[in-house]
């Protein structure tokens, strides 16, 4: 039985899911959403923001340390990565740059921290039928609020894409008591990754396309996996 | 969120779907009281404490905690055992603080309290203030309480949203359900 | 419990901060080091690790955690500027919000100090000679030397995975039971005795009274005393025996050489900068319910002369916070104590007239509550006070 407090230590939503695995048959449903009204389009402009990424070490005791070095590679990897597969579509690509006025950038950073929580929410709603409120059944309907408006009037773009990625890698000391535990026939999670992308209208706010990973894409660290996961969450992009 | 929640969440992940819908219409919150919401919520109930949310708890809620008597914690929301215990000699100054320890310990980040004031619970007395807070990721957060105290025992309706977009996207609602209060008992 | 193991850090860092167990002769090699705008080559190690702390850097400003109030930013600053005046325009000093003692220096200048250690230091000089340790440990590059030896890279930035660790998962608790503890900058034992020398001859350069380096280490070992213990220590071996430690200062402070005018405290400086947060240090102490332990903070800050209605006052809170057996009437006491001053704090008038308004005795509250608004202009319960005034005027007299 993993310890309550162990539970309560894992409550980020990456280390949740993991603990659904132990408690149910975890059925994946949706992976891919789009708004009702949204139709792909020819050929917009799209801000590319600043990936939202953050790698962790998660120690025998259950606590994930985040990693700034290994956050440093896979940051550096991840953006390469999108850059390039965001150039072979037929679009303008702006990457962000961050605006001189202090406060307009603590706005657009309170944005891309409300992307986060927004695209957990969907996620959880994605993969876990029962966590759906009954007042979001059958409806896509989200926003990162129509503060996006100085994101499109800065850059121009119509469209804004955000990236979230979080991973976490156990150490030798979590890896010995993963293999202990599974001796007496206890799951200890071991380490997830959590990792989506959304479209969002700069216009409103709204957001109009979401992916997650759904494949553990294996280690972010390394060219391969980072490009593969970028492949997957850019996957029928409707750009 | 920790202890009680972890076991909302918990349960609402595996798969045994404990949302209700609540339907626009009078509908009673506790043996004391019943509110007039005037959209559909989603609801989950775990002892004292039920939640709506429309959009996820993590976008916004309000929680209706009720029945808090002496000795146990306000809002329960730590495993630690460092929140304050309800007292009912306690003034309304001691709870706000009561309650702003309680979100600091789940988390929340540089919580301050604002404009406390007497309100309506329905007929009887009762408190309102405001929060203003940081969740544990640094994203800005918004609040606004409503609460009393009757025959010795806490009764509070806390609403929380991000301050983008979902705070205010339900702000009027939450005023309308405290406008709604109506005691089911004798005073 | 928790407490316990964050004591113990407290003064294990403080003991490593200031280890100068063995009297000898001073460490060599400590020429600094470090040249003022510093960058490493691009395209080394160095300034991929360079570009990772500026990245946690960003992510500890975006984090929610700082204490930004710009004059006790300000405040760090200058002290730091005082200790190291050459190399001080590179060092970037982040107040975080985190009621534990602890301060910490990343390689690339980025200095962090834990609201925590704001309550346990008494004066400029107490803060000063931590500050300078850390400063030394930064002009003599002992991160860059252990990174550039292949030492673990982990340990390079552990100061932002402290930071970062701690706020992912909410500090109460959690905090001493994180492998951060062990993630520590652990610098070689060389490197201590260096920053430790060569912060003390900063701080004895700028006129730091010497005599106060010993006085945090006194004031930590207290509140380890106070708190009682149970459970395994997270540190190893190396717990210095307090007698030893503060033996070993005052041999040095004694052999400190006296400036013409007087070694600087700086109580007054430190006081008057600080008081703006301390309502809100107090507040995040008491929360943690650790009354032991801020019992001590209490006494040490009576012992040191601090403004006796102010800690009369915070006496009064504790007892009112802890609420057991007569802690309400010695809380009564304590706030009726405070308010013989004339400086007694707003929120003093409002405690004890919610006291008595509790207690039947409305009337005596009124003069208080209206004291309370007239010294608090921006009082967030400015309308709530005003509800109680009327309705002890009512004749109703609250609850």
């Amino acid at each position: 039985m993993v310890a309550a407090k162990e539970l309560a230590g894992l409550l980020k939503l990456s280390c949740v899911c993991a603990v659904i695995l132990v408690l149910s048959g975890c059925a994946q449903t949706q992976v891919r959403q789009k708004a009702d009204h949204f139709e792909p389009q020819e050929s917009v402009s799209v801000l590319l923001m600043p990936v939202d990424i953050e790698l962790s070490a998660l120690t025998a005791g259950g606590i994930k340390e985040v990693r700034a070095d290994w956050t440093s590679t896979a940051r550096e990897l991840v953006g390469e990565a999108l850059s390039r597969q965001l150039a072979q579509q037929n679009d303008e690509l702006l990457e962000y740059t961050e605006p001189p006025d202090a406060e307009l950038l603590q706005q657009h950073i309170q944005i891309v921290k409300l992307h986060g929580v927004v695209g957990q929410t969907i996620m959880l709603h994605s993969m876990f039928p029962g966590a759906v409120p009954p007042t979001k059944k059958g409806s896509f309907d989200w926003s990162l609020g129509k503060e996006v408006g100085s994101l499109r009037e800065t850059s121009g773009a119509d469209y804004g894409l955000f990236v979230y990625l979080r991973d976490s890698y156990a150490t030798a000391g979590r890896k010995t008591l993963i293999v202990a535990s599974a001796v007496f026939g206890i799951s200890v999670p071991g380490g997830t990754q959590v990792g989506f992308a959304t479209l969002v209208d700069l216009s409103d706010g709204s957001v109009v396309w979401f992916n997650r990973i759904h494949k553990q894409t294996g280690d972010l660290r390394t060219q391969g996996a980072a490009y593969g996961a970028v492949q997957e969450l850019l996957e029928d992009i409707p750009l | 969120m920790k202890n009680g929640w972890l076991g909302l969440v918990v349960l609402l992940l595996s798969g045994c779907s404990t949302y209700t819908l609540v339907d626009p219409g009078q509908v009673a919150v506790c043996e004391l009281y019943s509110v007039k919401p005037g959209v559909q919520w989603s609801e989950i109930k775990k002892g004292d404490i039920r939640l709506w949310t429309v959009d996820g708890a993590q976008l916004e809620s309000i929680r209706f905690i009720s029945g808090i008597r002496e000795g146990v914690p306000i809002m329960d929301i730590t495993e630690e055992k460092h929140e304050t215990p309800f007292r009912p000699d306690m003034n309304e100054t001691e709870l706000v603080e009561a309650v702003v320890d309680a979100f600091s310990l789940s988390g929340a980040q540089q919580v301050e309290a604002k404009n406390l004031r007497p309100a309506a619970f329905g007929s009887v007395e009762g408190f309102r203030f405001e929060l203003e807070f940081l969740n544990e990721e640094g994203l800005k957060k918004d609040g606004a309480v409503i609460g009393t105290i009757v025959d010795e025992a806490l009764y509070l309706i806390i609403y929380t949203g991000t301050r983008i977009h979902y705070f205010p996207k339900y702000a009027g609602e939450f005023e309308d359900i405290v406008s709604s209060i109506r005691l089911r008992r004798q005073m | 419990m928790i407490r316990i193991r964050l004591i113990r850090l407290a003064a294990l860092l403080f003991a490593s901060i200031l280890c100068s167990c063995q009297s000898g002769p001073p460490a060599t090699g400590q020429a600094a080091n470090v040249q003022r705008g510093y960058q490493p080559a691009p395209d080394t190690d160095e300034a991929g690790l360079w570009l990772m702390m500026d990245e946690a850097e960003q992510d500890l400003r975006t984090s929610g955690k700082l204490i930004t109030d710009p004059e006790v930013n300000a405040y760090l600053r200058d002290i730091i500027c005082r200790l190291a005046s050459d190399i001080c325009a590179d060092v970037r000093v982040y107040l975080v919000r985190i009621p534990y003692f602890n301060a910490t220096m990343a390689p690339n200048g980025v200095m962090q100090v834990w609201s925590g250690l704001l309550l346990r230091t008494e004066n400029e000089a107490q803060l000063a000679y931590i500050l300078g340790h850390e400063i030394a440990h930064y002009r003599y590059q002992h991160s860059l030397q252990m990174f550039r030896q292949a030492k673990l890279t982990a340990n390079v930035l552990a100061p932002f995975q402290l930071i970062t660790t701690a706020g992912g998962v909410g500090y109460v608790g959690s905090l001493a039971e994180l492998g951060a503890v062990g993630t520590l900058m652990k610098f070689s034992r060389d490197h201590e005795r260096e920053a430790d020398d060569g912060g003390f001859k900063m701080a004895v350069a700028a006129g730091y009274d010497p005599h106060e380096a010993a006085r945090i280490w006194e004031g930590l070992q207290r509140e380890m005393d106070a708190l009682e213990e149970s459970g395994p220590s997270l540190f190893l071996s190396t717990h210095p025996s307090s007698g030893e430690r503060v033996d070993a200062l005052e041999q040095r402070a004694r052999a400190a050489v006296r400036p013409a005018a007087g070694w600087y405290t700086g109580g007054e400086r430190y006081d008057e900068t600080i008081a703006p947060l301390r309502f809100a240090l107090m507040r995040d102490e008491l929360r943690l319910r650790q009354f032991p332990a801020t019992q001590i903070l209490l006494d040490r800050a009576a012992e040191a002369g601090k403004s006796v209605s102010e800690v009369k006052f915070f006496q009064a809170e504790l007892y009112s916070a802890r609420a057991e057996k007569d802690d309400a009437l010695q809380a009564e006491i304590a706030y009726r104590e405070c308010l013989q001053h004339a400086d007694a704090p707003p929120q003093a008038y409002r405690e004890l007239a919610m006291i008595y308004m509790k207690s039947g005795r409305g009337k005596q509250a009124l003069p208080l509550f209206e004291a309370y608004l007239e010294r608090e202009p921006a009082a967030f319960d400015r309308s709530m006070v005003e509800a109680y005034m009327a309705r002890i005027g009512a004749g109703e007299n609250g609850r």
